[in-house]
C-alpha cells in the first residue's frame, strides 16, 4: 500500500477511536448526574400540586423509564447508544421535548451558532493575525506598543466582562440600537439565512472586538521574531523590495497560528452559552444547559458527539494538511 | 598595475545603542578607516571576533539599519560601466536596486542558515530575479541553474529541493552560487566558512577561488583565520579593535609581519614539524565603549612605549603597498 494511504487510514482510524473514547466518557458522565430525568419529571408534576400518590409516582416512573429507554441495564444502554452513534446515526427522542428527537432540536439549533462563532472566529483570527504582522513591521513604534498594551491588558479579563460592558457601553452611554428582528414564520433557506445573519451581527461586533488579542499578541512576537531570522536579512542583502519581505515574514510566521485557527473553529460545535444569554441568541449552547439542567441523556449526548467529532476532525484536517504548508513536514514514508 | 574599483575614505561608525531608553552608548567599532579595493583582486580582513570586521563589511555593503550608525567617510565605487557613484550618498532604495548582488554582493556568515526554508532552491533563485525586475525565461533559467550547480559539484535534483533536505556544505554551495548569480564585480564575503570542516571549508574556498579567476572579479575576503588568508589573499589588511593596523601584499606580510599584533596573530599558526608551544597573547581585546587613548593595542603589546600610551599612531607607508600603524616604525622615517 502507498505509504501516505496508509498514514491517512491510520490517523483516520486514530480519529475514529478518540471519537469512541469521547461519546465513552461522554455516556459514563451522564449517567453519573445525580438525578435522571423520570424524577425530575415527576418533581415537576408534583411542584405544580398534581396529588399522586406514592404507588402512582412508582408506576410512572416505571413508564417513564421504560419510554426512556432507562430501564435496561446500563451496559445494554451503552450498547444501544453505541450501535445508534455508530451504525444508524440515530440520537434517540428528547427525554425534555418527549417525543421530537434529539437530531431535530440540534438540528434547529447548530447552525445558528455555527454562523456566529465560525464567523467570529475566523475573522478574529484574521484581524488579530493581520494586526498583529503590520504592528511588528511597522515604523510606528509608539502605535503597536499601545496596541500591544492594550491586548495585553484587555486578554486576562473574562469575556463576560468585557461583554456586559460592552453592551452598557452600547446602549448606555452611545445609545445605539441593538439590531434585532422578529422570526419570519415559514420564510426560505436564503431568507432565513440573512435572519441568522442579522441577529449574528451585535454578537459577533463584540466576539471580534474582544477576540483579537491572542492571535494578535502571539502574531505580533513571531514576526518581530521573524524579521530578525538569517534568511529575511539576507534578502533584504539580496535587494529584495520591502513588500516581498513583508510577505515573506507573514507567510513564515503564520504557520505555527494555523492550529489555533481549526481548533478555534471546531470548538463551533459546543456554542457559547454565555454569549446566547448575553445577546439573547437562540443557539446550541443554550440547548446544551437545558439539556444537563434536566438529565436529557440523549440531547446531551448528542451535543457532545458534535464536539467530538469536530475536535477529532479538526486534530485530522490538521496532520494531513500541515505538511501542505510547512515542506519541513512531511508525512511519514515521503521521504 | 591594477585599478582601484572601490574606495574607502576614513570610514568610522559604529553601534548606537540606549541604555534603558536614555544613556547613549555609542561602541565604536570601526575607527577611521581607508582602504582600497583593485580590479581582479583578493583583499583580505583578517583580525579577531569583535575588532569591527563585519561592522565594516556591512557599512561597504551599506547595508546601513539601526542600531548601526556611519558617522563619517565616504566610499567610492567604479561600476560596470565606467561611473564613479559615491555609495554613502544615495539612498538605500538605490542601492537596493542597482549595486546590491548587480554591482556587489555578498555572502553572508553562517550562510547555511540563510535560505528560506519554505522554499525550493530554484525559487530563492527566481526570487533575486523577481528582485531585480529581471526578464527571464524559466526554462532559460533552469538550465543555467543546472550549469552553475554542477560547477559546484552539486547534483541537479537540488533545484527541487528545500534547504532542510540539504546538508550543511550543500547549503553554503547554493548560497555561494546565490551570491555569484550575476557575477558581480565585487563580491564580500563575511567569514564563508566558519561553521564547516576544514575539508568543506577547503571545498568552498576553492570554488570561490576559481570562480574570481575565471570572472575577474574582486574579493573582500573576512576571516578571523590566518590560515584562509594564507591560503585566498593578494592583499591583507589586518584589523584591530577598529583599526587597521597594517596592510600588505599576503606574501610580504606573512613573511615579515610588522605590526606587534599581525606578529602575535601570524605566530599563533600551526607549522608543520614546530613542536614548540604556542604563545597565546596576553589580555582581552579593548572595549570598543571606551577605547584606549593612544594606540589601541598598547595594553597588550610587549613593545608599547610612551607615546603609544598618549598618541594614536599614524600610518606609516614603509615601500609599495605596505602600511602599518604603529610607533615602532614612525621613528624609522
Amino acid at each position: 500500500m502507498h505509504p501516505l494511504i496508509k498514514y491517512v487510514l491510520q490517523r483516520a482510524l486514530l480519529a475514529l477511536l478518540v471519537i469512541w473514547i469521547g461519546l465513552t466518557i461522554s455516556f459514563i458522565l451522564s449517567r453519573l448526574m445525580p438525578f435522571n430525568a423520570a424524577d425530575l419529571f415527576i418533581s415537576r408534576l408534583v411542584s405544580q400540586g398534581s396529588a399522586l400518590t406514592g404507588e402512582e409516582i412508582e408506576v410512572m416512573k416505571r413508564q417513564l423509564m421504560e419510554l426512556y429507554g432507562l430501564d435496561k441495564p446500563i451496559i445494554v444502554q451503552y450498547l444501544i447508544f453505541l450501535k445508534n452513534y455508530m451504525i444508524t446515526g440515530e440520537m434517540g427522542p428528547s427525554f425534555a421535548f418527549f417525543p421530537t428527537s434529539a437530531r431535530e432540536i440540534i438540528g434547529k439549533a447548530l447552525p445558528w451558532s455555527i454562523t456566529l462563532l465560525l464567523l467570529a472566529s475566523v475573522i478574529s483570527w484574521l484581524v488579530g493575525n493581520g494586526i498583529g504582522v503590520l504592528a511588528a513591521l511597522t515604523r510606528h513604534r509608539k502605535v503597536s506598543n499601545i496596541l500591544e498594551d492594550v491586548a495585553i491588558a484587555f486578554q486576562p479579563i473574562p469575556f463576560a466582562v468585557l461583554a456586559v460592558s460592552f453592551l452598557v457601553f452600547y446602549a448606555l452611554v452611545l445609545k445605539l440600537p441593538i439590531p434585532s428582528g422578529g422570526y419570519v414564520g415559514g420564510a426560505t433557506a436564503i431568507e432565513m439565512f440573512i435572519y441568522m445573519l442579522r441577529r449574528a451581527l451585535f454578537p459577533l461586533l463584540v466576539l471580534v472586538v474582544f477576540g483579537w488579542f491572542g492571535g494578535f499578541v502571539s502574531m505580533k512576537a513571531l514576526a518581530l521574531k521573524m524579521r530578525e531570522e538569517d534568511f529575511i536579512v539576507y534578502s533584504f542583502l539580496q535587494g529584495a523590495p520591502t513588500r516581498s519581505i513583508r510577505l515573506m515574514i507573514f507567510r513564515n510566521s503564520i504557520l505555527p497560528q494555523f492550529t489555533s485557527l481549526v481548533l478555534g473553529i471546531s470548538r463551533v460545535f459546543v456554542g457559547s452559552l454565555l454569549v446566547e444569554y448575553l445577546f439573547n441568541y437562540p443557539g446550541i449552547g443554550y440547548v446544551l444547559q437545558s439539556a444537563i439542567a434536566n438529565a436529557d441523556y440523549n440531547l446531551m449526548l448528542g451535543i457532545l458527539f458534535f464536539a467530538t467529532v469536530a475536535t477529532a476532525l479538526a486534530t485530522l484536517i490538521l496532520d494531513l494538511v500541515y505538511p501542505l504548508i510547512d515542506p519541513r513536514i512531511r508525512y511519514p514514508g515521503q521521504g | 598595475m591594477a585599478r582601484d574599483i572601490l574606495i574607502m575614505n576614513n570610514l568610522d561608525g559604529g553601534y548606537e545603542v540606549f541604555i534603558g531608553g536614555k544613556r547613549r552608548v555609542f561602541v565604536h567599532a570601526v575607527d577611521n578607516v581607508s582602504l582600497t579595493l583593485r580590479d581582479s583582486e583578493v583583499l583580505g580582513i583578517a583580525g579577531e571576533s569583535g575588532c569591527g570586521k563585519s561592522t565594516l563589511a556591512k557599512m561597504i555593503y551599506g547595508a546601513i539599519v539601526p542600531p548601526l550608525l556611519v558617522r563619517s567617510g565616504s566610499i567610492f565605487l567604479y561600476t560596470r560601466d565606467g561611473n564613479v557613484v559615491e555609495l554613502n550618498r544615495l539612498s538605500i532604495e538605490e542601492v537596493r536596486k542597482k549595486i546590491w548582488w548587480l554591482e556587489m554582493s555578498y555572502i553572508p556568515q553562517n550562510s547555511m542558515n540563510v535560505l528560506n526554508p519554505l522554499k525550493r532552491i530554484k525559487d530563492q533563485f527566481i526570487n533575486v530575479f523577481k528582485y531585480h525586475n529581471m526578464e527571464m525565461d524559466k526554462n532559460e533559467v533552469m538550465r543555467h541553474l543546472k550549469d552553475i550547480l554542477s560547477s559546484l559539484s552539486l547534483p541537479p535534483e537540488v533545484i527541487n529541493a528545500y534547504p532542510h533536505q540539504l546538508s550543511g556544505g550543500m547549503r553554503q554551495r547554493v548560497v555561494i552560487a546565490l551570491s555569484l548569480l550575476f557575477n558581480p564585480r565585487i563580491v564580500i564575503a563575511d567569514e564563508p566558512t566558519t561553521a564547516v570542516d576544514v575539508v568543506t571549508q577547503r571545498i568552498i574556498l576553492s570554488l570561490i577561488r576559481e570562480w574570481r579567476e575565471n570572472s575577474k572579479s574582486s574579493l573582500m575576503l573576512i576571516s578571523h583565520d590566518m590560515s584562509v588568508h594564507a591560503y585566498m589573499d593578494d592583499r591583507v589588511a589586518v584589523m584591530y579593535a577598529g583599526n587597521i593596523v597594517e596592510v600588505g601584499n599576503v606574501f610580504d606580510v606573512f613573511k615579515e609581519p610588522l605590526h606587534p599584533y599581525t606578529r602575535a596573530l601570524i605566530e599563533s599558526l600551526i607549522r608543520k614539524g614546530d613542536k614548540t608551544i604556542r604563545k597565546g597573547l596576553a589580555g582581552q581585546p579593548p572595549d570598543l565603549v571606551n577605547p584606549p587613548p593612544g594606540c589601541r593595542f598598547h595594553p597588550r603589546c610587549p613593545f608599547a612605549m610612551d607615546i603609544c600610551r598618549r598618541e594614536e599612531p599614524p600610518a606609516v607607508s614603509l615601500g609599495k603597498d605596505r602600511y602599518v600603524k604603529c610607533w615602532l616604525y614612525a621613528s624609522k622615517r
